[in-house]
């Protein structure tokens, strides 16, 4: 009887448990079935897949805000970022109080460069959300990085990944700008710190990837020739340099570059044979600030002479978005067989401030003093203002650019005592985009072509046409090429100069 | 007269060997009413949540009665709920041994990966019970996400397109 007893409890416990196991067991709904398939497939790369998947689960669920967003990051993944800003604007749609996707939606303009747009959305969240600082501090910084005013747009960023310490955005961002200042080891330290937070971060590793590469020794070989006659002869000079240059990065805040150069001077039927080899470094203590000089060795053959000519510039980055620069360089003056075979130096010293005025014009001036070997000096200044069309990854801008100086003395030269133009122009500028077409990374911006024309008048009433066209090209990942082509064309003046480059890096 | 001294005889046989053939089981009663109370005692003290009484309780009825497998996954259970994991994972070990297609020690041993985070041990028991329940979306379901959270895309694919009818 009793064991009957304990037989019955037994099969009352399996079957209580089986009521509660059954219990338990729930079917799962239609939508994370979809939601799962749709990030294994984007696991797997299967982004067709993946995008299909979250379709047929936003389908089920139209209000599903969050698989909307994840719809939207992966069609901003897979370049189609038009698609993403409608599927990261519905999603904000649907979550109207949900700040960071407000956010997202903003930057989600950025990375489809529709950088007023973006402002514009930053704005409106910030009326909403009202004295919200992470998002008053994306803003400034965002708006100042677009701008290319990387001193302000880190401040504001460095403030705001205190804030935020996981931030992705900000920290690729602050990556951007430690590369765009030349400081690749910093960029690799908060790439690691992103990946840390987030290993997906298909950019970051590949800005890593690509920063590492920048440190390596660079190898770059070099040929360019140079025909510029007119001015009555005062300026007539045809050359070819071709030239070997080796580049190390010994930290952050020092390279430098080891070259030699072989001038061949024509003059007419003669020609003259130079040798040169220089030292050139970049002290980058700080982003802002940059001391960059070179030191060059000359020998000429047949003259049997010997030259040293210097140079250094230094450039400060103020928080009030002007750029301060000072140089001087000592150089021989190639102008014309007399200042070659003579031997004339000059010692140039010059000082500009740049800035911008709103969102769409940059300017410069810059004022120059330049004193000569055969004691004779030269006052000059410059004036150049753009106007932005365009943004990055397309650039077009109209420039102008109104330049004047004086001699102090006629010489061989071509030295008037006193000499302007006023030049307008229009230049564009297309970035391709490295290695895939749609990551435009601050380590790789040399998939690039840029177009320029330009009509001058001088003070005579001469006019000149210039045009420039350069290119820039990664063959392979470690091989660059470049071609770039200049001419200009008046009544007075010609000139033409055309150089090729190919680097390597090991 | 000799025919009822007979039927007397025959009944008075039947009852002595009835007599002598339960005589032998009066000892046992005593234990069968230990197991009755042990296993009532022990069921009651889970209810109670005093889960520590309810395993000493098991434990004394499977020391008598080592082959009760149901108890056997109760005290499993008990143990998870004492927060005592590896000592559950040998009571569902123990169980799969001599039942290797035991589907609720299998689901035990997945309570007791989870609890202690052992990922490998999560996986193993999700892929026997999705061999063992096929139809159970809901477990493959969770092997899916398992595999995927895990990095293991390709194999979570692979059950993904059974859930989607692929």
């Amino acid at each position: 009887m009793c064991h009957r007893l304990i037989i019955c409890l037994l099969i009352w416990g399996a079957v209580d448990t089986w009521a509660a196991a059954a219990a338990r067991a729930q079917e799962p709904d239609e939508r994370s079935v979809w939601l799962l398939a749709a990030r294994n497939a984007r696991k797997l790369g299967a982004y067709e897949q993946a995008i299909a998947r979250y379709r047929a689960a936003i389908n089920l669920d139209p209000t599903q805000w969050d698989a909307i967003a994840e719809l939207g990051w992966l069609l901003v993944e897979t370049g189609r970022t038009a698609d993403a800003l409608e599927q990261f604007e519905a999603a904000a749609a649907l979550a109207p109080d949900n700040l960071a996707l407000q956010r997202n939606t903003a930057r989600a303009y950025g990375w489809a460069f529709q950088y007023e747009r973006a402002l514009a959305e930053f704005d409106s969240i910030l009326n909403r959300f009202s004295g919200n600082t992470a998002t008053t501090l994306e803003r400034d910084g965002k708006e100042a990085l677009w701008l290319g005013q990387l001193r302000r747009a880190e401040a504001a960023f460095e403030r705001l990944v205190e804030l935020e310490p996981q931030n992705s955005e900000v920290l690729f961002d602050l990556g951007q700008i430690a590369a765009r200042q030349e400081r690749p080891a910093e960029a690799q330290a908060l790439y690691r710190r992103l990946l840390a937070a987030a290993p997906g971060h298909r950019q970051a590793a590949l800005g890593l990837q690509l920063s590492e590469r920048l440190q390596r020794p660079l190898l770059a070989l070099n040929y360019a020739f140079t025909d510029q006659q007119g001015y009555d002869g005062k300026r007539s000079i045809r050359y070819g340099l071709a030239g070997a240059e080796g580049r190390w990065y010994v930290s952050d805040e020092l390279s430098a570059r080891l070259g030699y150069q072989n001038a061949q001077f024509h003059f007419g039927r003669d020609s003259l044979l130079a040798h040169l080899g220089t030292l050139k470094f970049g002290y980058r203590p700080y982003g802002y600030l940059r001391l960059d000089g070179f030191m060059t060795a000359l020998h000429y053959d047949h003259l049997g002479r010997d030259r040293v000519n210097v140079g250094a510039s230094l450039s400060y980055d103020t928080l009030s978005d002007l750029t301060l620069r000072a140089n001087f360089e000592r150089r021989d003056l190639w102008e014309n067989r007399t200042t070659v075979l003579d031997g004339i130096t000059v010692n140039r010293l010059a000082a500009s401030v740049s800035g911008a005025l709103g969102r769409r014009i940059d300017w410069t001036i810059e004022g120059n003093y330049a004193n000569y070997s055969d004691d004779n000096t030269r006052i000059g200044g410059e004036l150049q203002a753009s106007y932005r069309l365009l943004w990055f990854p397309r650039a077009l801008r109209l420039l102008y650019r109104g330049n004047a100086f004086g001699f102090q003395r006629e010489r061989s030269y071509f030295s008037p005592g006193a000499y302007a133009t006023n030049t307008v122009a229009v230049e564009f500028q297309y970035w391709f985009g490295y290695p895939t077409k749609e990551d435009y990374l601050a380590e790789a911006p040399r998939n690039t072509y840029a177009i320029y024309y330009g009509i001058s008048i001088d003070s005579n009433g001469k006019p000149f046409n210039e045009a420039r066209g350069r290119l820039t090209y990664a063959l392979v990942p470690k091989l660059d090429v470049g071609l770039s082509l200049k001419m200009i064309r008046s009544t007075v003046y010609d000139e033409w100069s055309a150089e090729g480059l190919i680097s390597y890096t090991f | 007269m000799n025919k009822r001294v007979v039927q007397w005889t025959v009944i008075l046989a039947v009852a002595l060997i009835g007599t002598a053939v339960a005589v032998p089981a009066y000892p046992q009663e005593p234990q069968m009413d230990e197991n009755f109370l042990l296993l009532m005692g022990a069921r009651n003290a889970t209810k109670m949540g005093n889960h520590n009484l309810a395993i000493i309780r098991y434990r004394r009825l499977l020391e008598g009665s080592p082959t009760l497998y149901d108890a056997r996954r109760e005290l499993g259970w008990a143990l998870i709920a004492a927060g005592r994991i590896s000592e559950a994972e040998e009571q569902f070990q123990s169980v799969l041994h001599a039942h290797p297609r035991d589907t609720e020690s299998w689901k035990g041993l997945l309570e007791a990966g989870r609890k202690s985070g052992k990922r490998n041990e999560i996986v193993q028991a999700l892929e026997r019970l999705v061999e063992l329940e096929p139809k159970r979306r809901d477990l493959r379901m969770q092997l899916a996400l398992e595999l995927h959270n895990r990095g293991r895309f390709a194999e979570a694919e692979q059950h993904i397109a059974v859930l989607l009818g692929e």
